[in-house]
């Protein structure tokens, strides 16, 4: 394997900060002896922290492509990165796995001539030979990549990396300004503001949902209501605990059709054969039974979390991770540690 | 003796003519508009005609399931009209031929009967009145209904017109036999003529009196006869037809097929009121405007805007008002969802066909609906946004539920089962359905019927992986293009093998196997599992145990089962020699009341009724203390289930399969 | 104007298939339009309907493509393309590269949409790549279409939690993202339209096009390797320890 430098790419809207230590972590899982060296590119404005957290994780170079935020998202950069990169040898090159790195690393590998790999969510190296690995068939299958000596540009999914440790010694960077001459602009911003917090179900990275289970609240209801009030009490007391852990979680609540049928909760909320059919990253069943209308809404989300009090509920074939239990006593302590 | 003078006779000569000509314009401009409908009405039978007139004119059979008192008074009235045909022709021809009324004046019984009749007319007409005006409103609706804001007034005053005019024709008739009787003595007594009779013993000039009488009863009925097409009570022509054509369907309110192929047709189901069958504008004729039907409408009971009553009589009101543009055979008329019938009550519609069952003058209210819909879906692309998923299912893998038809037989796990790829020829060919092989408490109804066959030892098999949907929540969700895809691909399949009789559990799959696909040439032996097993236990192969439990049952007829397919018996014989006591139930047989999940509302959204129609039915069936609700249909088991639910109730809600598993036991053979 | 929809089908998850783990190529399932492919044919029929357009539909593949190519027809698209290369190509640049080459052929086109990415292999790299190949600009993940004009669309987009609402000139490659709306569900009448209309079949040499041209290395993938759905049962002492792992569980997806 050849010695060139593996050249880590970051932009500004990428949250660096954060992202950083993981993908210098994946840099670092290209070779255990050390003799790549790891040179980062950040393209964005000007940026106190990351030179001194890039330094401790053992970056050599540090190159800064500086441009504006909405600059960034015009692309105004695109042709100077390309020129860049086409005279910068190295062997790999990694964006995080964000929207706009996503765009820019298949753009740039349009311009290298060579074929991405995307949403990489390990890397290994063995006897010398690195193999990058990523899901496929939601989750169901992966594909093995050999990098082979030959320049490759990645995307990662930063979570699926541990953050790297600070290297000891000595922490001296080369700071390199990448200058480049403004080119004709064909996206131009009109305006910006920050995006609205609510997100549709359908949109929805992470779903908390609830079912029938909500009614069996064993805690006690106040005296003096009558028995649909006290039903109401139960729902509201359930969904309450649904909806704090999905703010907590950035992600909206869903009830499955019998509390829409009973009239608890409107047909906006239903996930299922007859209301909507939703893939978040996370979803998270309480006190649902699974019946097939319900998980046949669901049964795409990439993680799901059944909690329900019933061993035998059918629920459980479809859940990744599956906790029999009350919700009215697992939803408080969870919603705890999140506090 | 009576005589007309010529004056007399020339003025009553030409109002006749008027009259025949009126009568003759009207005639054709019925036709014109009939025939603006598509398809040709059924054909004319002489015997059927006689049949109609003997079963639903004179007895009228189809009145009798409601309302006992105001039918007999109806009937009083049906009678007498048939009765005061004869009276006018011997009226109109005195009028020529002057002497025929004191010749009939002899020693027969006419003058008796027309006595008595008149008077039986009176009272009831008295009887109706003091009915329609004493009641606050009886043709009321509710506001969420889409209706012409006039239609409460309008049946009001149609129905005084024409009791006013009845009570006028027939009144002025008997007045006036009344005044005879002091000229002319009479061999009969007459008991309401001489009721009257007193009041003339002074008249001094009686002869006059008698004609003024004679002619206010005869000029009444020819002010009656141009009103008459306006009024609903043109039913007693075209109920009549409208019997006479609907007796020729092949099953329960049979659906037209269509022919999607065919490159000259630009129009699939109905969006305007001449897109629909002519048979549907006959309805509209026919219509008695009684809200019979939104009695037992279940989606109205919970709350729904659709009223069956309302649409017809929205229909007819349509055409009174716009008779004239509407019968040139080029006026496009308005579409339908904007004044007949809203768009939600179009899919609030279970058919059930309660409104078919009871109606008196045999309308099919749903047939319109269900054409309704493929116009809806097929031209327009609108329906519930719900039935995007179904029809996606249905493309992608031929079942509702989306499930692979490798999953055909996940059900049956755990127990012996035989494919027809291990048994390609069996006796009897167990069609299992969607729902029994991928909805959960129907797939135990489904492990029970199984354990029954095993224990039988029949010559046995199931479709497995072959097996597709009927079609039946498509058909009924308008897309009659992917009906036929399955239905087609069906037929083929069943044709294959050629198995001597085929059995389902489910009513919905029974109908479509047994009566609808006969038109696209199927003729298969189709039985549900109730008559299976029923035969079974006639024949020996099984023997039922009367269970110890004296607690009462409630058992639920399935709408396509037992209105449908008049299935209502085999059920019921199974349960009672399993020592099952039923409860009353007000909705039962052919009279049941819906669960709420036909006509593909199964597999839409809710949408907000008062009460859902699941919730009423299982009110209904739980108002006596009962152990269990039994039935026999994979979709109620699970709408009534989920009532149960909802409602926090214990009572279990089973297959019959599951209650015979339990007291059976496999007889010596 | 005209306006290109580049569309695939892909493999329907949600039913049984074959993970195509020895010779990599997908088979023994059962097909569907991309679903993000439908939300770019969503927002390209917006404008058609809006401010008129004619849309082409494009996709590369063997005939079993043309059923994704009718779904876009159905929708309403007005004509449909396919390039048959004889080899079902797996590299989204080799993809690209004929997309591009077929975009040139037609000629005088504005816009060319394309699908995020796909569900099944989830590359999302066809349109940057496609746009670089053009030489057009990129604008991904579309949320709304502001206006369009004789030579730009203003459309607005998310990025890290700010809107940007963004003008950009013709031709342009554009995908858009699921806030765009529902696509809307084929119709009987179309999809019997589409049923009858006739496909274009152009070849790789109509369009000039070599593989070996496309990319300098060669395809890096090894192998496809099955991962069992895991299903585990969480059991621990009490809830507060239950709600400790499963809290763990959860952030390491948390995105």
């Amino acid at each position: 394997m050849n010695n060139l430098p593996i050249l880590v790419v970051v932009l500004e809207t990428d949250n660096p900060g954060d992202s950083l230590p993981n993908l210098i972590s994946a840099a670092n899982a290209f070779d255990h002896t050390g003799s790549h060296v790891i040179e980062l590119l950040y393209i964005g404005s000007h940026d106190d922290l990351l030179p001194q957290t890039a330094a401790d994780m053992g970056v050599s170079k540090f190159f800064h492509l500086e441009t504006s935020l909405v600059k960034l998202i015009q692309k105004s950069f695109l042709s100077a990165l390309a020129s860049f990169l086409r005279n910068k040898p190295a062997l790999a090159i990694l964006f995080d796995h964000t929207p706009l790195a996503l765009e820019v690393s298949t753009q740039i590998a349009a311009v290298l001539k060579t074929q991405p790999i995307t949403s990489v969510d390990s890397i290994s190296t063995d006897n010398g030979r690195t193999t990058a690995a990523r899901r496929i068939l939601a989750g169901n299958a992966k594909q093995i990549f050999d990098i082979k000596d030959q320049l490759v540009v990645m995307t990662i999914n930063t979570t699926n990396f541990s953050a790297a440790n600070p290297v000891a010694g000595d922490h001296s960077l080369e700071s390199i300004a990448v200058t480049f001459s403004p080119v004709e602009e064909h996206l131009h911003v009109l305006s910006s503001s920050p995006v609205n917090q609510y997100v549709a179900l359908e949109h929805s990275r992470v779903i908390v949902a609830g079912g029938r289970g909500l009614l069996n609240n064993y805690n006690p209801a106040p005296t003096g209501l009558g028995l649909s009030e006290v039903e109401q009490w139960k729902f509201e007391q359930g969904f309450e605990l649904l909806k704090t852990l999905a703010s907590q979680l950035n992600g909206s609540v869903a009830v499955t059709r019998s509390l829409v049928d009973s009239g608890f909760a409107p047909y906006d909320l239903q996930v299922g054969q007859t209301g909507k059919t939703v893939a978040p990253d996370i979803y998270i069943a309480c006190g649902i039974s699974g019946a097939i209308q319900h998980t046949m809404g669901m049964r795409r989300s990439k993680l799901i979390i059944a909690i329900n009090n019933d061993p035998q509920a059918p629920i459980f074939e479809a859940a990744h991770y599956g906790v029999v239990g009350d919700m009215y006593k697992i939803l408080p302590e969870w919603i705890a540690l999140r506090k | 003796m009576i005589a007309f003078t010529i004056t007399e006779k020339i003025v009553f000569a030409c109002l006749l003519l008027l009259t025949t000509y009126w009568v003759a314009r009207t005639i054709r401009q019925f036709s014109e508009i009939i025939q603006r409908g598509k398809n040709t009405l059924g054909k004319f039978s002489f015997t059927g005609l006689l049949r109609v007139l003997w079963q639903k004119v004179i007895l009228l059979l189809p009145t009798w399931k409601t309302r006992f008192w105001p039918n007999l008074f109806h009937l009083v009235i049906v009678w007498g009209f048939i009765f005061f045909l004869l009276t006018n022709l011997i009226d109109l021809l005195s009028v020529f031929f002057g002497e025929i009324s004191s010749r009939a004046n002899s020693a027969h019984a006419y003058p008796f009967v027309s006595d008595i009749i008149s008077g039986l007319i009176l009272v009831s007409i008295i009887f109706f009145m003091v009915r329609r005006l004493s009641k606050p409103n009886p043709f009321r609706f509710r506001d969420n209904v889409l209706s012409t804001p006039v239609v409460d007034q309008a049946i009001l005053a149609d129905s005084l017109i024409v009791g006013g005019l009845i009570t006028i024709h027939v009144g002025s008739h008997l007045v006036a036999e009344s005044i005879r009787t002091q000229f002319m003595p009479q061999s009969f007594w007459l008991p309401f003529a001489s009721l009257l009779s007193p009041l003339w013993a002074q008249t001094s000039n009686p002869l006059l009196l008698w004609k003024v009488f004679f002619w206010i009863s005869i000029l009444s009925l020819l002010v009656f006869i141009p009103y008459f097409p306006k009024s609903k009570h043109i039913h007693l022509i075209f109920a009549p037809l409208n019997f006479l054509f609907r007796s020729q369907q092949t099953s329960f309110s049979s659906l037209p097929d269509l022919n999607l192929d065919d490159p000259q047709v630009e129009i699939f189901g109905a969006l305007r009121l001449e897109d629909l069958e002519r048979s549907a504008i006959l309805d509209s004729f026919a219509c008695i405007m009684c809200f019979r039907c939104q009695d037992v409408c279940p989606p109205y009971q919970s709350g729904s805007p659709l009223s069956p009553a309302v649409f017809e009589i929205n229909k007819r009101f349509y055409l009174k008002e716009n008779a004239k543009q509407f019968s040139s055979s080029n006026y496009d008329s308005p579409a339908l969802t904007s004044y007949a019938i809203s768009s939600q009550a179009v899919w609030d519609c279970t058919t059930c066909g309660a409104c078919v069952e009871i109606c008196p003058v045999g309308i099919d209210p749903m047939a319109d609906i269900l054409a309704i819909r493929r116009g809806l879906t097929l031209m327009e692309n609108e329906f519930p946004k719900s039935f995007q998923l179904l029809f996606r299912n249905i493309e992608r893998t031929a079942n509702p539920w989306g499930l692979s038809n490798q999953q055909r037989l996940d059900w049956a796990k755990g127990l012996h089962v035989t494919t027809i790829q291990e048994n390609p020829h069996p006796d009897v060919l167990w069609w299992v359905g969607c729902a029994g092989a991928f909805e959960n408490n129907a797939q135990k109804a489904s492990r029970s019927f199984l354990k029954i066959l095993n224990a039988t030892q029949l010559n046995y098999a199931v479709l497995g992986e072959q097996e597709n949907c009927t079609g039946d929540s498509v058909r009924r969700a308008g897309r009659e293009d992917l009906y036929l895809e399955l239905a087609l691909k069906n037929i083929e399949l069943l044709n294959q093998f050629k198995a001597g009789q085929i059995v389902t559990s489910c009513p919905h799959c029974l109908h479509n196997l047994k009566n609808e696909y006969s038109s696209l040439g199927a003729d298969f032996s189709v039985v549900h599992s109730s008559q299976f097993l029923l035969d079974l236990v006639q024949g020996g192969s099984i023997q039922l145990t009367k269970s110890a439990d004296q607690t009462k049952i409630s058992y639920h007829d399935s709408c396509y089962l037992s209105r449908f397919n008049q299935l209502t018996d085999p059920a019921k014989i199974l349960l009672n020699q399993c020592g099952q006591l039923p409860t009353n139930l007000q909705y039962t047989n052919s009279h049941t009341y819906c669960c709420g999940a036909g006509g593909a509302q199964y597999w839409k959204e809710s949408t907000v009724l008062t009460r859902p129609v699941n919730m009423e039915r299982w009110q209904q069936l739980t108002a006596e203390p009962v152990s269990q609700v039994v039935t026999a249909c994979p979709f109620c088991l699970t709408m009534l289930a989920d009532a149960g639910r909802i409602q926090d109730s214990v009572i279990p809600v089973i297959d019959l399969c599951e209650i015979i598993l339990n007291q059976m036991q496999v007889g010596e053979k | 104007m005209k306006i290109v929809i580049a569309v695939t089908n892909v493999i329907d998850l949600t039913q049984p298939y074959k993970i195509p783990i020895e010779n990599h190529t997908p088979h023994d399932y059962t097909p569907i339009l991309n679903p993000w492919d439908e939300f770019s044919l969503e927002a390209a029929l917006h404008i058609k309907e809006k401010y008129s357009a004619e849309l082409i539909a494009l996709s590369t593949g063997d005939e079993m493509a043309e059923s994704a190519l009718r779904k876009a027809l159905a929708m309403g698209c007005d004509s449909a393309i396919r390039v048959e290369t004889g080899i079902n190509p797996q590299e989204s640049g080799f993809i690209a590269a004929i997309l591009a080459a077929a975009i040139q052929k037609i000629g005088a086109v504005e816009m060319a949409f394309c699908g995020r990415q796909s569900i099944d292999f989830e590359n999302g790299s066809v349109a940057g790549m496609l746009a670089q190949f053009l030489g057009w600009p990129y604008l991904a993940q579309i949320t709304t279409i502001e206006s369009l004009y004789p030579s730009k669309i203003i459309a607005r987009r998310t990025v890290a939690n700010q809107l940007y609402t963004i003008s950009a000139q013709f031709p342009l490659v554009l995908t858009a993202s699921k806030e765009f709306g529902e696509p809307r569900f084929p119709s009987f009448m179309g999809t019997r339209k589409a049923a009858k209309a006739s496909i274009e079949i152009w070849s790789a040499a109509d369009l000039g096009i070599e593989r070996n041209q496309i990319n300098q290395v060669e395809s890096r993938l090894e192998r496809v390797s099955a991962e069992p759905f895991q299903r585990e049962m969480i059991t621990a002492e009490n809830e507060a320890k239950t709600a400790e792992i499963l809290n763990q569980k959860v952030n390491l997806v948390l995105p």
